[in-house]
């Protein structure tokens, strides 16, 4: 009989001590049948391995760096290729300075993210290694930057570069070219500028006044209604976007460094005056031509498609599933309507309907373009799968929650907004980033109404005589793309779970 | 049998029995803080509170207890409209409760709630608990609201776990945080919907001693419980609830020593075994 623990006696747990040799004469060796089996599986992983790697050793591999600006970005123009380099440029700078902000510990991921420039620049040659060394530079500075205003603003300065990554990153594809409204468009653009920084300074400095609401109300009735010719427009936004700042403004004036903030932006104002009046119109007309989206594709495309799809269908996702949960009958049958439709549909189809549906459903003077048209559609079908798996979040979350954040006098859209969206969503993480990369891989479906995505460039390389008979170099090559990005995705999801997780059962 | 049951004394000092100076706080000379009139609720076809009136005043500390299905917790939720009754009027802090939301979020903001299942938001962490509603509610700024909610987690015994979140904290001491996040809003009335119930019998006495010196600190609280010993201690009135109804109602020693409904006597006896 074994002794018995003396009450104050505390054991350590058991320990195993590791040996690798022990660990395969376990697992592998003993008893009889586990060799056996070891035997058939080496002998099978090199029966399938040796024709594999026979064949990567012939392979002609010389089609993907021939072709490899085509699978890149598809048709769009040569001589403003530096754009898009310039929005890698961008992102390697976001991304190194979020990273001196935010990530304090050395990560082994920051070596997979370093390694990743200085691999491609390997690889490359000419211009396009010092174009990938100058992403490396990019997040290198922007990673110095990171860490010295870390604990100066600059987590709120991360999240700002992170929202103006993406406008800025269609402009540089898409350029500028010149409005369509003829020669006065300088003093449209002057005047909605005036109108803003009016309603700034107005809503800063009489922030307990209410009448100007009226004013920018006044000026949007007048642009709608079409009651000041050429200037309807202008007045329309004007007004409309005047009131939103208003409002904003009125709602934060308390705020420290507000007033100084105002006046900056009213002294902005006069180098805004001089760039649209002077420099402008010769920017737009070279560098920063516009580039219509026919021009736009290979994976380039893809990822466009695939950013701008979540973006724009998680917000409305959550909407939907609010909705359908909704207590307003209208409300509630318009999602469910909605919802059962759109996967009642397969997704081809709805790719089809949003570019021949869309021309119709608008007014003939606005006209939306096919990349456009095909985002939309994206964004119509990933929004209700969406919707289904954020409300299977919200139904996990008990009654309760809601019963203590009413009882604490919050509103309704507060309950939502800070104790239940916060919960579901974080429940659904997997989910939803399952998924996104579903939805990634499906954006190659828009070869079917005529974008050159990377697919779609890959089937025009394999139909050049050159390289006929590379399918499978060119194949592979693009899974793996796909693969990279897909496990990127699978990554950051983990690492979110895990950050958000932290204490929580 | 009957004889025996009529003497509940014996038995109450099994349970939490602590030893405090019996003092009420209510203040009789004032406007009742709290009138239900004829109270009506049903669940579909289900009558579930027939006919309630009851008056609080303030400072008062009021225990209701009866059997399980008897309406008391549904009653408690009618005052801060978590459950909407459909006949009968209650006007808490002299605003009625209608279907305005504007008054409905006026009565929550002025009435605290405790749970039974404490009901913490488990994302955010004890601190954010307490601030949240002082925060986004009374718009006060974060550093006023961190500073009592400071003060409130020394006065419920728990300060060193302010930034734990609720999952990493024993059930007694969630029921602490959901009395302290419920008391940031420096409300006027404090419910407790069978605060102890799903406790341990040693987090129990933690929990009922931060609720002791709330009700002496002239708190008024309506408590739904069975803890016998904590009304003794602190209750100024009691109402026996059974099937929807009040069957009496009475100071602790009126209940206790001398209750005059048959029905009153038999459930006492059990719960005071």
């Amino acid at each position: 009989m074994a002794p018995q623990t003396q009450r104050d006696e505390y054991l350590p747990p058991p320990t195993e001590r590791f040996s690798l040799l022990g660990v395969i004469w376990k697992n592998l060796l003993t008893p009889w049948y586990n060799f056996v089996l070891t035997v058939v599986s080496l002998w099978l992983l090199y029966a399938i391995l040796k024709p594999t790697i026979r064949w990567a050793l012939h392979a002609r591999w010389e089609v993907l760096p021939a072709n490899m600006r085509i699978l890149m970005t598809g048709p769009y123009p040569g001589e403003f290729l530096w754009r898009v380099w310039a929005t890698l440029w961008l992102l390697g700078f976001v991304v190194g300075f979020s990273w001196g902000v935010w990530v304090r510990r050395r990560e082994r991921v920051t070596w997979v993210l370093v390694a990743i420039p200085i691999l491609l620049a390997a690889v490359s040659q000419g211009t396009v290694r010092l174009y990938w060394l100058g992403v490396l530079l990019a997040a290198l500075i922007g990673w110095a930057l990171g860490r010295r205003l870390r604990d100066r603003k600059g987590g709120l300065i991360g999240v700002l570069l992170w929202v103006f990554y993406f406008p800025a990153f269609v402009l540089l594809i898409r350029g500028f070219g010149l409005p369509e409204e003829g020669p006065a468009w300088k003093y449209h653009i002057a005047v909605q500028l005036a109108l803003y920084v009016a309603a700034l300074f107005v809503g800063v400095w009489a922030a307990k006044a209410s009448w100007p609401g009226w004013i920018w109300a006044a000026l949007a009735v007048v642009g709608l209604m079409g009651w000041a010719g050429p200037w309807s427009r202008t007045l329309f936004i004007g007004g409309v976007v005047a009131w939103l700042i208003w409002n904003g403004a009125r709602r934060y004036a308390h705020l420290e460094g507000m007033k100084r903030f105002t006046i900056s932006v009213g002294l902005a104002y006069i180098p805004a005056l001089i760039f649209i009046f002077f420099a402008y119109e010769p920017l737009a007309q070279t560098w920063l031509s516009k580039v219509n989206s026919n021009y736009w594709g290979g994976l380039l495309l893809n990822l466009l498609i695939t950013v701008f799809g979540i973006m724009f269908s998680f917000p409305l996702g959550v909407l939907f599933a609010l909705g359908r949960r909704s207590s307003l009958p209208v409300i509630r049958l318009f999602s469910i309507l909605y919802i059962e439709f759109i996967r009642g549909v397969p997704f081809i189809t709805i790719l089809f309907m949003a570019q021949v549906m869309f021309p119709i459903l608008l007014p003939p003077e606005m006209s939306i373009d096919r990349v456009v048209r095909a985002i939309l559609g994206v964004v119509m079908f990933a929004a209700a799968y969406m919707a289904e798996n954020v409300r299977g979040g919200l139904q996990a979350i008990p009654k309760g929650q809601y019963e203590a954040a009413y009882a604490l006098g919050l509103t309704a859209t507060q309950t939502m907004l800070l104790i239940i969206l916060p919960q579901a969503l974080r429940n659904v993480i997997p989910v939803l980033v399952g998924q996104f990369i579903g939805l990634l891989k499906d954006t190659t479906l828009v070869t079917i109404v005529g974008l050159l995505d990377i697919l779609g460039v890959a089937q025009s390389v394999l139909s050049n005589p050159d390289w006929i008979g590379t399918q499978r170099e060119v194949y592979l090559f693009v899974a793996l793309l796909f693969w990279v990005f897909s496990y990127g995705m699978s990554y950051a999801s983990r690492r979110l779970e895990q950050a958000l997780g932290v204490g929580q059962r | 049998m009957a004889e025996q049951d009529c003497q509940p004394q014996a038995t109450l000092n099994k349970q939490y029995a602590p030893q405090v100076k019996k003092q009420s706080h209510a203040r009789y000379d004032q406007d009742p803080i709290i009138i239900v009139e004829d109270l009506h609720k049903w669940y579909g076809n289900f009558h579930v509170l027939r006919g309630i009136n009851m008056k609080v005043w303030p400072g008062e500390v009021i225990v209701i207890f009866g059997p399980s299905g008897s309406g008391k917790s549904t009653f408690i939720r009618c005052i801060n409209r978590l459950e909407e009754h459909q006949k009968g009027r209650i006007i808490v802090d002299g605003i009625e409760l209608t279907h305005d939301v504007k008054n409905i979020e006026r009565i929550r903001r002025e009435v605290g709630m405790v749970f039974q299942q404490f009901n913490l938001f488990p994302h955010l962490t004890v601190l954010e608990n307490i601030t949240l509603a002082p925060i986004h509610v009374r718009k006060w700024p974060k550093e006023k609201a961190e500073k009592i909610a400071m003060e409130l987690l020394e006065r419920v015994g728990i300060p060193d776990q302010a930034h734990k979140y609720p999952g990493q904290l024993s059930g007694g001491q969630q029921q602490r945080v959901a009395i302290a996040r419920a008391l940031a809003m420096q409300p006027k009335i404090m419910l407790f919907d069978e605060p102890t119930s799903a406790l341990d019998p040693e987090m129990i006495k933690e929990v009922l001693d931060v609720m002791i010196e709330l009700a002496q600190s002239g708190m008024t609280m309506l408590v739904v419980t069975h803890e016998m010993g904590f009304a003794k201690a602190v209750a100024d009135r009691m109402f026996f609830f059974d099937k929807g109804q009040v069957v009496e109602s009475g100071t602790p020693e009126e209940i206790f020593t001398n209750p005059k409904e048959e029905r009153t006597k038999q459930f006492l006896a059990q719960i005071l075994h």
